[in-house]
């Protein structure tokens, strides 16, 4: 179709240009550049058009609410949760594998399977203070009960040391 | 563009929170991300159609729908402090009613999407799921029907800032 001064773009045609946003076709455009009459209606209609955008985002009451939405939870690596999974697994057995052992071989002397385990990697002198925690008299009494693995009598350590409020040693 | 479907805040906002929380929920769904516009739209026209289905069933049952319909649009807190831009805004509200009313739904729903919501022909045939030639037509109709509508455009003129 070729448009010129006489022949205005039809109405229909402008309104397709500016519901569609894209523009006039290059001979339209011509045209436009030319025709004051075309240029008008179709400014006017996109200008109107505008007008209502605007008034209309003027008109709207601004929203009086916040929206806050739940955080997503950051992934933790698959990988990174079975290594400490793993970890803890190893770490259980072998201090489970340490106890039993130490269980069949007896340990320190003197000392309480419990203990053992605890006293194991400590100092020597640790070791001395816990086992008088343990038996609560030193070595020379224990040399004296001619033993150091709580075979001692009991009546004998009372007659070395009297309990407290044992009267007669006061 | 909730408010534009609603013309009650509250409403808007109560529709707002359904969406956002809807696309959170959902967004794993998405498989284009570039989409996500539309997407959106999409799922707020839904619920705003959801909304009107609701207003239209109450309205069977309440006598009170004429009385609450059009006067409480705005919340009285926002009547009382602003008066004057109270009126102006339900005058333009109503004059764009009447503009919208001698549309059909689908051209009304149209119009709103390209000219105050401003969206491409594109994007408004993915959030209704037509083809863009069906999109067009509508719209060339809805749009020729804004350019003969001479008193509105004239109202729009007049209340020009």
């Amino acid at each position: 179709m070729t448009i010129d001064t006489v022949t205005h773009i039809p109405e229909d045609r402008i309104i397709q240009i500016v519901a569609d946003g894209r523009g006039a076709a290059p001979d339209e455009q011509v045209h436009l550049d030319r025709c004051g009459h075309c240029r008008n209606m179709m400014a006017e209609l996109a200008g109107d058009l505008s007008l209502l955008r605007q008034q209309a985002a003027r008109a709207a009451p601004d929203p009086e609410r916040r929206f806050v939405l739940p955080a997503a939870q950051p992934a933790t690596p698959r990988l990174r949760r079975w290594g400490w999974a793993a970890a803890g697994t190893a770490l259980s057995a072998v201090l489970l594998v340490m106890v039993i052992l130490a269980g069949r071989e007896g340990g320190l002397p003197g000392l309480s399977p419990q203990t053992q385990t605890t006293v194991q990697w400590e100092d020597p002198e640790l070791v001395k203070i816990n086992m008088l925690a343990e038996n609560a008299l030193p070595d020379v009494y224990l040399d004296l009960s001619e033993s150091l693995d709580g075979g001692y009598d009991e009546g004998f350590i009372d007659f070395l040391i009297p309990p407290l409020d044992d009267d007669s040693v006061s | 563009m909730i408010f534009y479907r609603t013309r009650s805040r509250e409403d808007a906002e109560d529709i707002c929170q359904e969406v956002l929380l809807t696309a959170f929920r959902n967004i794993k769904k998405l498989r284009q991300p570039e989409r996500f516009e539309s997407w959106l739209f999409r799922i707020a026209v839904n619920r705003v159609k959801d909304y009107h289905r609701r207003q239209k069933f109450r309205s069977l049952f309440s006598v009170l729908h004429d009385s609450d319909s059009e006067d409480n649009t705005e919340p009285p807190a926002e009547r009382s402090t602003d008066t004057m831009d109270a009126i102006v805004r339900k005058e333009f509200w109503q004059n764009v009613q009447t503009m919208l009313g001698r549309l059909s739904k689908m051209e009304r729903e149209v119009f709103i999407l390209r000219f105050l919501d401003d969206l491409g022909i594109k994007e408004i045939a993915d959030i209704l799921k037509k083809s863009e030639s069906t999109i067009k037509t509508h719209l060339y109709r809805a749009l020729g029907k804004f350019k003969n509508d001479a008193a509105f455009r004239a109202f729009l003129k007049e209340a020009r800032p």
